[in-house]
Order: structure tokens, then sequence, then C-alpha cells
């Protein structure tokens, strides 16, 4: 199996926004690693982060803070008249075609990321169960997640993590590189 | 550059301040009429009856570059038909996004209109979620 990269939420928003302050080295990272025959890959837990996230960023409209390029203002009414469970799967649809068709990232979901195991007769899903146990990574629950999503990836042939959170990452790097052999490679703008 | 049914407006070409951008304008100000003609005689008539045709803008952005804007008196999912084919036909010989639109009902299912304009978008190298603003989401959603 041909090695994978993992990518974090944040990189699917910046590749999705152009006008993001990572979109440029998002593009030129995902490009280079789609040449090196590179398999990218994300899933459904980032999903959800980005279409909150554009969501919200949907509908902050009215309010003018994010202000649509003509004519794809059009196409961003149209997903504001579905209603709002639709205006949801609606993007969610977008979202997984635009990066499976413009960048190659694949979703990917596993059965056994779902296994119940059981701990003091506990029924527990095998992806939180993972979380738990490398809880002692000093990050944020929602960080951890896709770090357990990761490890657990790696029957996938994931290898690394790509994430633009340098804040988060870059004091947790040697420690995922040492210990669960996950590669980190944290995107970087000129300001940050 | 008109005919008895379609409206054509060109609008918003560069503003020409020097020499190099009066160069740029005429240079650009050509392009569009070839990419008018290639769209007029060779494409178009091949998909669509003219009557269904309202309306045909070539304009340009500052965030998208040239583009072609076309209104159909159709509903979504027969303007999406037309507009599928003209990415994968116009779209490669132009290299200038074509976008779509349509009077009549949104008859697309939420996941197929996503879906289906995605695949479009991505086609043309074109983000739904161009702003005409710089942003950091990644900061926001790293602070949530």
């Amino acid at each position: 199996m041909s090695s994978a990269c993992y990518l974090d939420a944040n990189i699917i928003i910046a590749l999705l926004f152009p006008t993001d302050a990572h979109h440029k080295n998002s593009l030129e990272r995902v490009y280079h690693l789609n040449m090196q025959g590179t398999r990218l890959v994300t899933s459904t837990y980032a999903l959800v982060e980005v279409t909150r996230n554009t969501l919200h960023t949907i509908s902050q409209l009215e309010q003018g803070k994010y202000i649509f390029a003509e004519p794809l203002f059009q196409y961003i009414r149209l997903l504001q008249n579905f209603n709002p469970n639709q205006r949801c799967e609606a993007l969610l649809n977008y979202i997984i075609s635009y990066i499976k068709n413009g960048f190659h990232i694949e979703v990917i979901e596993q059965e056994s990321l779902y296994e119940i195991e059981t701990t003091n007769n506990t029924k527990i899903a095998k992806l939180f169960h993972e979380a738990i146990k490398l809880s002692w990574i000093n990050i944020r629950t929602k960080d951890l997640l896709h770090i357990a999503i990761a490890n657990l990836l790696k029957t996938h042939g994931v290898k690394c993590i790509i994430t633009a959170d340098k804040t988060d990452f870059e004091p947790i790097k040697q420690t995922l590189e040492k210990d669960l052999d996950l590669e980190v490679e944290i995107l970087t703008t000129q300001q940050s | 550059m008109s005919s008895n049914r379609i409206e054509i407006s060109i609008r918003s070409l560069p503003i020409v301040k020097d020499w190099s951008q009066m160069a740029l304008s005429l240079f650009t100000k050509f392009n569009f009429t070839q990419l008018l003609t290639t769209l007029m005689q060779q494409v178009l008539p091949r998909l669509i009856h003219p009557q269904k045709i309202q309306g045909i803008t070539i304009s340009s952005s500052p965030n998208i570059g040239p583009y072609i804007l076309i209104e159909l008196d159709l509903n979504a999912s027969e303007a999406f038909k037309i507009w599928e084919n003209l990415a994968d036909t116009l779209y490669p010989q132009t290299r200038v996004p074509v976008f779509v639109v349509w009077k009549g009902e949104m008859d697309l299912s939420p996941s197929d209109f996503g879906k289906r304009l995605a695949e479009i978008l991505a086609k043309m190298n074109t983000s739904l979620f161009t702003l005409t603003h710089p942003v950091d989401l990644t900061k926001e959603l790293s602070e949530e």
C-alpha cells in the first residue's frame, strides 16, 4: 500500500478558501504530494469541522463579515435557500466532491474505528478508546481525536499528519514522531 | 456583438492607467471576442435552443479574472446538464470559467446540487468560497 498523509481540517478549509492565509502553502504542498504519488486522506470527523466552519462563514454573509466574489455569490444564495438540514447536506456533498475532484483527497471511513470494545464492563468505540489511551498527549480534545484517527489509519498507509495549527501541534510534534511514529508537517505562512 | 435573442454585455474590463495596461486591455478585449465567437458559433447551438438563452455576460472580477455568465430559461437540472457540458468542452479551450444561472425551479436535491456544483467548479479550478478579501479561517478554527 502506498504511503498516505492525513490532512487536518484546517488544511481542507485553507484549500477551499482561496483568500485564506494558508491557501497558497496548502495548495503547493498538496500538488507536490499528488505529483509524488503520496495519497492524501482525511476523515469524516474532519468533514464535520470543515462543514460546520464553512456553514458558519456562509451564515455571516448578511453581517458583511465575509463577502463572496461575483458571480459565486449567486450559488451561495441558492445554498441559503435550502432549509438548515438540507444546506448542511448540500455543503457536505460539495466539500466531498470538491476535495476529491480538485485535490485528489480521499475521505476515509473505517468500520473498525467504531468496533465496540469493553473496559470495566463499559462499551466504548475503538476510536474513542484510542483517543483516551492517547490522552497523555498534551493537546485539546478535538485535535487529539484527529491524532487518534490518524494513528488508527496507519493500516491505510497513513504515515504523517499535515496541519496548519502551529500553536497546538508544534509542542507535541517530537512526541508524535518519536512515540507514535507519526510524522507531523506544519504548514506555516510568512506571518506565522 | 448581439443577435435578436442574445444580449451580451462586456463590462468591468481593465481600467487603462498606462500603456502596458492599455496593451493588456486590448489583448483581453481580443480574447473576449474570440471567446464569444467560439461560444456563439460552435458551442451553444449544439447544446441549447437559442430561445432558452436569456443572456450572456462576459465580465471580469479581481478575484476570478475574466468569466462568462450564461442565463438560461430552464430548471436547475436542465441548466446543470448544459453547464457540465460547457465545463467539459468550452473551459479546456478557453481557460475562462463559465457560470450558468437559471430562471426555473430548483429541482435538484441538496446533495445532488452540492455534488454537481463541486464537480463543475473543480474542473474550472474555481472555488465556490472565493472571497473578495483575505481571511485567516485556520486561525479562527484553532481558536474555537
